[in-house]
């Protein structure tokens, strides 16, 4: 178990407030402006969520238009960065959702680039079993724990991007990663 | 890299396995070869950007009176000075060429044009824009200053600053928007008159003021066009005009002509003239919504908790009310009980629908309410919404010692009667209820206390009853009596009164009577408390209900709900005086009368109108009047349980001679219930599926994503209003009449039950008299189709019980079912059900050489024209991709087979052409390439 860390800082500069507050009253290059802003971040989220590059960027261009149609209603602008993460949480859902019920499955071509890498780093062999275990899991476990240990949020923030109880984000953070090390150890004993 | 850790953190307890360190470094590993596509954000730009118009603004709407703030934004900022005339195509991207008429000439800004007298001078400006709109040119018979020009067009703010000059006018051609409303919001002017028209086929409105507003420009006349654009009502072209004597009402019909010549690109698009259109448009338009807030503002924690947009009702114009969770803000942080509605009406110039949605709740006495209007255009396009009044509290509680009326459902799961029914009988007439104090009492308790009116029958003192005194609100009243028994007319109430009998399901309220008056006690003497185990057992004995239709009567049809199953009465004139007995037409008007009545028709002294409350399940009725025109009696044959709302049956007479309605008495007898039908013993197994009860099948629903095969038993209860859709595959579930279920319940007197959709294999069975039959019903839960639901509703959608095929009076039912060709000559089909069932089956062959039975059970073979496909399968096309276009298009025959697979209960789903058999007349009977059978797994 290593020690833990003090938060991480986040990846992104914050965005400017007034931005959002632009984007709120109707100002659509405000919103383009955040669009360009946080497309890295909320495609890098939705990307780790699904684990397939056709399904993020469904779901990453989702999670803007929705966050368009429904900025207006935003109420607290400093808790922007949480619900735009929310509705990428949101949005993964979704999309995952209605891929499930397709009788196809896609091989994202990232797939093929992770064993070739696999063969050049050992280390690559852990980021292949990660990624066969997280699909194992229901996207909601997927998200808290790309959330907790991708994104660097505390249980607090998650508690607050989620709307649950921390001690909910707790008990899920704790079943998740419990699933995650199940399947790990399963995907490592093929 | 490691885990994040808030000061304020408890720590998580380690977990076993890789260490945070190493998960860490996984999860960054893995992220790190993501690449952030370069086309993703103009993509995604590409899909707000059209999107802008519609964007929802939920701010309230100003007071009427206040005049809404039309944006145009002028640009800063000083023009270059140079010799352009402007008449030169300009920074506003407008363009003058020739008019339609030598004496015209045309103003084209892309999306719109107007024409204007060619011997007016024409200049585009600077393109001076705005959040807003833009100023893009100035029409006028006065020069523009050379000052003003610029090297793209004019200055408009150089323009505005010069005066008119005698006898002068100008017009200001440009763009403007509404923030958060629409043109049909904008109030209209208080110092002046404001017009509304439609122009180039869009709402339109002029402002003329009394007197100009500023007499900077010395101007006579003033007036402002404001057009709405077709891509938005929030945005409209705009003509400013201005005019100064003489001549200045010559130069207000010139720029009025200049107005009416607008015309857009492209052209708006005439709403379709079946009003279900506009239903169908706007309902997919909430449903679009809902599922945008849902995704913006529900906690994934929520699926349970209903937003403002899930309470509205399927249909429009129908009352549903609901614990609400999300307000229109987001999380109100605790439950609202809200009536919600909403309402398709076709706008002005028939080029819009306007979609209202209402909401209204009450807290601490005090009603509240909530709206949102959506304007959709022919393409089905949200170009305008708008909202007003006040949303729901986001905190508080509500009042202590309030019962809200949910907590029915702890009480009254107890009797035959159900907490639906019991609230629907409270909301039977659009009622909303806020609260509900119930008793489990006997009637005789009730009668001592409250003293209700008699309603449809007089039980014993000794019945078992629900005494419910609804709070709320309630207008209207079609079926309601007062304590005279005679109808009540339209009104308001806020605490009315509803027993029901206990025992009886659905239609055996007794009683109904407002209650407004009277102080309602908070015990009834001798109240019982709810009992756990109530005896279920009843079974009325039918009554004497002679052959029907009567010697000599004369039979009568009525329309229904149900084409197929019209409501028939038999009129038995024993006074010989009848001469003419009919069904009311259009023409006929409904005069102003009770519901239930023997009236003269006020349109016509000779005829008479007869008027009586029933349900749609009442199908069969006979009227006898007396020998002596003294009464007339209807009946109601019996008939099984029917949990249909009641409607008004009405029938036009003419007798030979005058009639005095006042000494006609009137006596409806109402339909018994028929004892429950019994079958014959059904089995414990089949298609090699344990049978289980209706309670194992809902642990089975409420587990996500389970669609396996199930086969389970119950008591089929039959909801005659969805007949049609069920028989005809026309929609998927939700689409049009459905979205109201079948139920399959626990026994023949209540218990738990669950929603059915029959597909077409069994659309034939049951028919509508074997509603209350045993049965067993082979399906699944989480149908794939669900997602054809929309996402509103999908997830309600896979709650229902599909049912696939089923069992009944001691045996399966058909698996054979056909929809026929449209018309024209259509030849017989090449293969037969058995060839498309071999060939289906073929599929789970792993040796086509093999003569073990197969591992798989046929449970329906249909046939049908390709082009039907879609209907049954909406979610297939998609999934099949275009090389199905042709399958899905095409009149010719296709095999739709169902598969029970028994090594996984999985249903699988094949679609054949028949082509397929038609090789030279003979059957082909090998295992089916991809290009001649679909698959669609579940």
């Amino acid at each position: 178990m290593g020690e833990r860390a003090t938060r991480r800082e986040p990846i992104q500069p914050a965005l400017d407030r007034s931005l959002v507050d632009r984007a709120r009253t109707g100002d659509l290059d405000a919103f383009e402006e955040i669009v360009r802003a946080r497309m890295d971040a909320v495609y890098r989220l939705s990307f780790a969520i699904l684990g397939n590059e056709a399904d993020a960027r469904d779901a990453a261009q989702d999670t803007f238009v929705a966050a368009w149609r429904q900025i207006g209603r935003l109420q607290d602008v400093g808790r922007f960065e949480a619900w735009l993460q929310r509705v990428a949480v949101n949005a993964a859902r979704m999309v995952h959702r209605s891929r499930r019920r397709r009788a196809v499955r896609e091989i994202p071509s990232a797939d093929v680039a992770a064993r070739v890498a696999e063969v050049a780093a050992p280390e690559a062999a852990d980021v292949r079993s990660l990624d066969v275990a997280l699909r194992t899991l229901p996207v909601e476990q997927r998200a808290i724990l790309v959330l907790h240990h991708l994104e660097g949020r505390a249980v607090t923030d998650l508690a607050d991007i989620l709307e649950i109880p921390v001690g909910t984000v707790k008990s899920r953070l704790h079943t998740a990663r419990a699933a995650l090390n199940r399947a790990i150890d399963a995907e490592r004993g093929r | 890299m490691t885990a994040p850790q808030d000061p304020g953190d408890q720590p998580l307890a380690p977990e076993p396995g890789w260490d945070d360190e190493r998960l860490a470094a996984a999860f960054a590993g893995r992220a790190a070869r993501v690449v952030v596509p370069t086309d993703l954000v103009a993509g995604t730009l590409a899909r707000v950007r059209p999107s802008a118009a519609e964007r929802p603004w939920w701010g309230r709407l100003v007071p009427v009176g206040a005049a809404a703030a039309l944006l145009v934004v002028v640009g800063g900022g000083l023009a270059i000075l140079g010799g352009s005339s402007g008449l030169l195509g300009g920074g506003s991207g407008v363009t003058f060429r020739e008019g339609p008429t030598p004496d015209l000439r045309t103003l084209d800004a892309g999306t719109f044009a107007v024409d204007f007298p060619i011997d007016w001078l024409a200049y585009t400006t600077d393109g001076a824009t705005g959040s807003g709109g833009s100023i893009m040119a100035v029409l006028s018979t006065q020069p523009v200053e050379d000052r003003c020009n610029g090297l793209t067009g004019v200055d408009i703010n150089c323009v505005y600053e010069q005066r008119l000059e005698s006898g002068q006018m100008r017009i200001v051609v440009g763009t403007g928007a509404y923030r958060g409303q629409t043109i049909f919001d904008r109030a209209d002017i208080e110092n002046g008159t404001t017009t509304r028209l439609g122009l180039g086929g869009m709402p339109a409105l002029v402002d003329e003021y009394d007197d100009v507003p500023d007499d900077y420009y010395q101007a006579d006349q003033s007036a402002t066009w404001q057009i709405a654009t077709p891509m938005s009502l929030s945005t409209v072209v705009r003509l400013e005009f201005m005019a100064r004597e003489p001549d200045a009402d010559a130069a207000r019909q010139a720029a009025q002509a200049v107005a009416e010549s607008i015309r857009f690109t492209p052209p708006p698009t005439p709403l379709p003239d079946d009003p279900a259109a506009g239903i169908v448009a706007a309902r997919a338009a909430l449903d679009a919504e809902a599922a945008s807030f849902r995704q913006g503002f529900v906690s994934a924690d929520d699926t349970d908790v209903q937003t403002y947009l899930d309470c509205l009702a399927p249909v429009p114009g129908e009352d549903r009310v609901m614990d609400v969770g999300y307000g229109p803000g987001g999380d109100l942080g605790w439950t609202v009980l809200t009536r919600c509605r909403w309402f398709v009406t076709p706008v002005r110039n028939h080029q819009f629908w306007q979609l209202a949605t209402v909401y209204e709740w009450r807290i601490s006495d005090e009603v509240s309410w909530y709206g949102e209007r959506y304007y959709i255009d022919a393409t089905g396009a949200v170009v305008a919404r708008s909202s007003s009044g006040d949303t729901p509290p986001p905190a508080g509680s509500p009042d202590e010692g309030v019962a809200p009326a949910a907590s029915c459902d702890e009480m009254l799961q107890v009797t035959a009667i159900t907490c639906a029914s019991v609230l629907g009988l409270g909301d039977q007439a659009g009622a909303r209820v806020d609260r509900v104090r119930i008793w489990l009492t006997s009637l005789g308790a009730v009668r001592s206390t409250m003293d209700p009116a008699q309603r449809t029958s007089l039980p014993s003192d000794e019945t078992r009853v629900w005494a419910m005194v609804f709070d709320g609100e309630w207008r209207c009243c079609p079926n309601a009596v007062d304590e005279n028994g005679q109808g009540i007319p339209s009104g308001s109430w806020t605490t009315w009164l509803v027993v029901a009998e206990a025992d009886r399901e659905a239609t055996g309220f007794t009683y109904i009577q407002d209650w407004s008056d009277r102080a309602v006690p908070e015990h009834l003497p001798g109240a019982a408390q709810p009992e756990p185990n109530p005896d279920p057992s009843f079974a009325p004995t039918p009554p004497a209900w002679g052959p029907w239709p009567p010697d000599g009567s004369e039979v009568i049809e009525l329309p229904n709900d149900d084409p197929d199953a019209p409501a028939r009465v038999a009129v038995v004139d024993l006074s010989g005086s009848l001469v003419e007995v009919r069904a009311p037409t259009a023409q006929d008007g409904q005069p102003d009368a009770p519901d239930e009545a023997f009236l003269r028709d006020p349109a016509d002294d000779g005829r008479y109108r007869l008027r009586w409350g029933t349900t749609i399940c009442d199908l069969q009725m006979t009227v006898t009047i007396d020998a002596d025109l003294s009464g007339i009696v209807i009946e109601h044959a019996p008939r099984n349980g029917c949990d249909a709302m009641g409607i008004r049956r009405e029938l036009v007479l003419e007798f030979a001679r005058d009639v005095d309605p006042a000494a006609v008495t009137l006596e409806v007898i109402p339909a018994e219930r028929l004892p429950e039908a019994v079958a014959p013993g059904v089995p414990d197994g089949l298609f090699g599926l344990e049978v289980i009860d209706v309670e194992a099948a809902l642990a089975i629903q409420a587990r996500p994503d389970d669609d396996r095969e199930i086969a389970v038993r119950g008591w089929l209860w039959l909801n005659r209003a969805i007949a049609r859709c069920r028989i005809s595959p026309e929609t998927w579930m939700f689409g049009r009449d459905c979205g109201l279920w079948d139920t399959l319940r626990e026994s023949a007197d209540g218990g738990p039950e669950m929603p059915l959709y029959f597909g077409p294999a069994v659309s034939g069975n049951p028919t509508a008299e074997e509603s209350g039959l045993e049965i067993v019903i082979v399906g699944h839960f989480d149908d794939r189709r669900s997602d054809a639901c929309g996402l509103t509703f999908a997830e309600r959608c896979a709650d229902v019980f599909v049912v696939d095929t089923m069992w009944m009076n001691g045996a399966p039912v058909s698996r054979d079912w056909t929809i026929p060709p449209d018309g024209g000559d259509v030849r017989a089909p090449f293969g037969t059900a058995d060839d498309a069932a071999a060939a289906a089956l073929s599929v789970f062959d792993d040796d086509p050489t093999r003569t073990m039975p197969h591992d798989a059970w046929v449970l329906s073979v249909g046939l049908m024209p390709g082009r039907h496909l879609a209907e049954l399968e909406p979610t297939l096309r998609p999934f099949c991709g275009p090389d199905c276009d042709a399958l899905f298009q095409s009149p010719a025959w296709i095999w739709h087979v169902t598969v029970l697979d028994r090594t996984t209960s999985e249903l699988r789903t094949f679609v054949i052409s028949d082509a397929e058999f038609g090789d030279q007349g003979s059957i082909i009977m090998r295992e089916p390439t991809i290009d001649e059978v679909v698959e669609h797994s579940t």
